[in-house]
């Protein structure tokens, strides 16, 4: 018996991780699964009603529902590029040597820690129309105020926005730690070879940081997806339907119609458009990998 | 590490002797009935809350109970108690929830204990005193589920200093009239509206029943959807017209607590909202115009006046309580006929009839504003959204239109797919 233990000793020691894995990810994941089948709402009384697909057939023939996924995925190509531009661009320009580089730095890396609600309150004042800061500043540089979180057509590139403010830092220090990386002989032969500045950027750094992007940009991709809290604490979804994301929209059948088969059926479609996102990343980053 | 040890045996030196002495100290009082005792309460932020929170010492010395009280906002309430109910936890004792907006999903769930049987026990609660009305809010099927906790009445507040800049000597008493005084006090340049109303959409549904049956609409009746009907798209598209043109920017995100905060800052000339929230507007702490406030009731349109007179709030008591004695005991005494002379004295409209007889509790509101609440009650409707199970989903059904009229947007399409979306939400419930 002992000797059993023993040999098997790698996975005694893993088995309370591997429990707390199953408990904490397993179990609500196949609950979510089982009540996406159901009809129920929340009742003690009631008790749950089988009903297979339909949760599922709803939401797909729900306009509703369609426009909440093109939402989440215009949402999240916008503020994913911009935040790979930006931050690149920028961790480009922090790995010069300068003055005060470290304290721009800590500057970049504040928003990143400041709690999302507050975030969402705080810019929420900076949009107000009447009395916010934001256009204040449009004002004084002679422009035409807008409403920012107010209107449809401003609401979700007001909250791409903030986004962006929050989360570009990130892809900066994920690139810059990349750049610190990397090795200084194919830099060193490109200069003897008389490559100029922007042949040197394109052809080597940013080739040889493209593992390191790719990482970045998938952590963030699934990040930008499951955006909550920002929208939450600013517009809940609104004006209208108009910055309503799968998120949202799950989170409004549950906790304000108390409809959670349907909630569920729309999370699971989510966590299925998550997983084929990111595991096409996964293939296209190792098609595209370069050694060095 | 020494040190570590000399420090933790002084605190444990300190710990015997604190126990030693509470000992001591208990033994020359008389045991309270519920000595020891704690439940969990949650509500709204009001000025019910905050002085029934006041007094919660006083609570404790009667009866021994601790009562931690949490504020939310409304729809954290509602989470808070689905999320404790289903989980059958006893984490929550006494909560206020919506009756006119729950009461029917929440005893279709059992997540409301009945209190019959504790408000017989009781003569001295007069369950009799409060507002019929108010208490048919929370009866179902014969049962009590929930002593109401205010009254509510839709009213227009408005900024005298503004109206008298304007030249507005009399009130506006029907629709047009108000439409041409919001246009006359609009000034965007100053950055000042004419009038601010709720227009997130299903936030904006009880405020536009009062236009809606001013119009001669209704939400729903003898389970036929109404929403698509002249009178409704009447209703949609003056509300829509009115904060589009006369609004203040922004106006489609915005609640009752935004509308608030722009009339006390004196960004908005009038204000149509319940008139429970008139505290925070004459309260020089929280407002800008809190010596310019007026009151007016709700004009009236081409089939009347019909705002709004309801209990907004009720007081429950959690089937999973792991305390319903003591529960009943906080319901009872803050709900009783002397703390709820002192709610009222704050500001907040009892639901008694006795308290409203008591001139002394009645102090705390402005003269101008009982005329109003007069007036109102005189004509009020009973709801102010449509009666429905899935209240939630429906509001946001008719919010489409809201939003729809207040874009200025052709609003009949929209209403006609509406009225079908809330006819499946009726049908679903029969």
């Amino acid at each position: 018996m002992l000797k059993w233990i023993d040999d098997h000793l790698s996975y005694f020691f893993t088995l309370p991780t591997i429990i707390l894995v199953l408990a904490m990810i397993g179990f609500p994941l196949a609950y979510t699964l089982t009540l996406s089948f159901y009809d129920w709402g929340m009742s003690n009384i009631t008790p749950m009603r089988w009903i297979g697909l339909e949760n599922y057939r709803s939401l797909l023939f729900d306009e509703r529902f369609l426009l909440a996924v093109s939402r989440t995925f215009a949402f999240t190509g916008l503020a994913l590029v911009v935040e790979l531009v930006l931050g690149v661009g920028i961790a480009l320009f922090l790995s010069r040597g300068f003055a005060g580089k470290n304290l721009v730095k800590t500057l970049f890396l504040l928003p990143m820690v400041a709690t999302p609600v507050a975030i969402g309150l705080i810019w929420t004042l900076i949009y107000e129309p009447t009395i916010g800061i934001a256009n204040f500043i449009l004002t004084k540089l002679g422009l035409q105020p807008l409403v920012w979180l107010g209107s449809q057509a401003t609401a979700l590139p007001s909250l791409v926005v903030i986004d962006i403010w929050q989360w570009t830092p990130m892809i900066m220090l994920i690139t810059l730690a990349g750049i610190t990386a990397l090795p200084a002989e194919p830099f060193e032969s490109a200069k003897v070879d008389g490559a100029s500045p922007w042949q040197i950027l394109w052809k080597i750094t940013i080739k040889l940081l493209r593992p390191t992007i790719w990482v970045a940009v998938l952590l963030r991709l699934i990040d930008v997806l499951k955006t909550f809290d920002i929208i939450y604490s600013t517009t809940q979804g609104g004006p209208g339907y108009a910055t309503e994301t799968m998120n949202i929209l799950s989170f409004r059948y549950a906790f304000e119609y108390f409809q959670f088969g349907k909630a569920s059926a729309s999370l699971v479609l989510f966590f299925a458009f998550v997983l084929t996102i990111a595991g096409i990343f996964i293939r296209l980053k190792n098609r595209y990998e370069v050694e060095y | 590490m020494r040190k570590a040890r000399v420090s933790l045996s002084g605190f444990l030196v300190v710990l015997l002797l604190a126990g030693f002495s509470s000992a001591l100290a208990a033994q020359g009082k008389t045991k309270l009935p519920y000595e020891g005792v704690t439940i969990n309460y949650i509500g709204y932020g009001g000025l019910w809350t905050k002085t029934v929170i006041d007094s919660l010492a006083e609570f404790k010395a009667k009866t021994g109970i601790e009562v931690k009280a949490q504020q939310l906002g409304n729809d954290q309430i509602s989470q808070k108690i689905a999320i404790s109910s289903t989980a059958h936890s006893g984490d929550l004792d006494v909560f206020a929830f919506r009756p006119l907006q729950e009461t029917l999903l929440f005893v279709k769930n059992g997540w409301l204990e009945p209190l019959d049987g504790y408000i017989a026990k009781s003569p001295e609660f007069d369950y009799n005193d409060f507002m019929k009305s108010a208490r048919d809010g929370s009866t179902n099927g014969g049962k009590i589920f929930g002593i109401p906790m205010m009254t509510e009445r839709e009213v227009v507040f408005y900024n005298k200093e503004l109206f008298a800049k304007a030249g507005i000597k009399t009130m506006p008493k029907t629709m047009d009239e108000l439409m041409a005084a919001a246009e006359k006090l609009n000034d965007p340049k100053k950055g000042i509206c004419g009038i601010a109303i709720r227009g997130k959409g299903s936030d904006a549904v009880t405020m536009f029943s009062g236009f809606l049956r001013g119009f001669g609409g209704e939400f729903n009746a003898n389970g036929k959807a109404l929403i698509n009907t002249p009178q409704a798209i009447a209703a949609f598209k003056y509300y829509g017209d009115l904060l589009r043109l006369y609004g203040p920017p922004g106006v489609l995100n915005m609640g009752w607590a935004e509308t608030q905060a722009l009339f006390a800052q004196g960004r908005a000339a009038m204000r149509i909202d319940a008139d429970s929230q008139f505290g925070f507007s004459i309260d020089p702490k929280s407002s800008l115009v809190y010596d310019k406030v007026g009151y007016f009731s709700l004009p009236a349109g081409p089939a009347g006046q019909a705002p709004f007179n309801v209990a907004a709030w009720s007081l429950g008591v959690s089937p999973y309580s792991q305390n319903k004695e003591a529960a009943w005991e906080f319901v009872r005494w803050c709900m009783g006929k002397e703390m709820d002379a002192r709610t009222q004295a704050s500001g907040n409209p009892s639901t008694r009839s006795s308290t409203w007889k008591n001139l002394e509790a009645s102090k705390g509101f402005p003269s101008e504003l009982i005329s109003v609440i007069n007036e109102t009650s005189a004509v009020g409707r009973a709801t102010d959204r449509p009666s429905l199970i899935n209240v939630g989903e429906s509001r946001t059904v008719i919010g489409d239109v809201i939003v729809a009229g207040i874009l200025g947007r052709d609003v009949k399409p929209v209403a006609d797919k509406a009225n079908a979306a809330f006819q499946t939400l009726l049908d679903k419930e029969k």
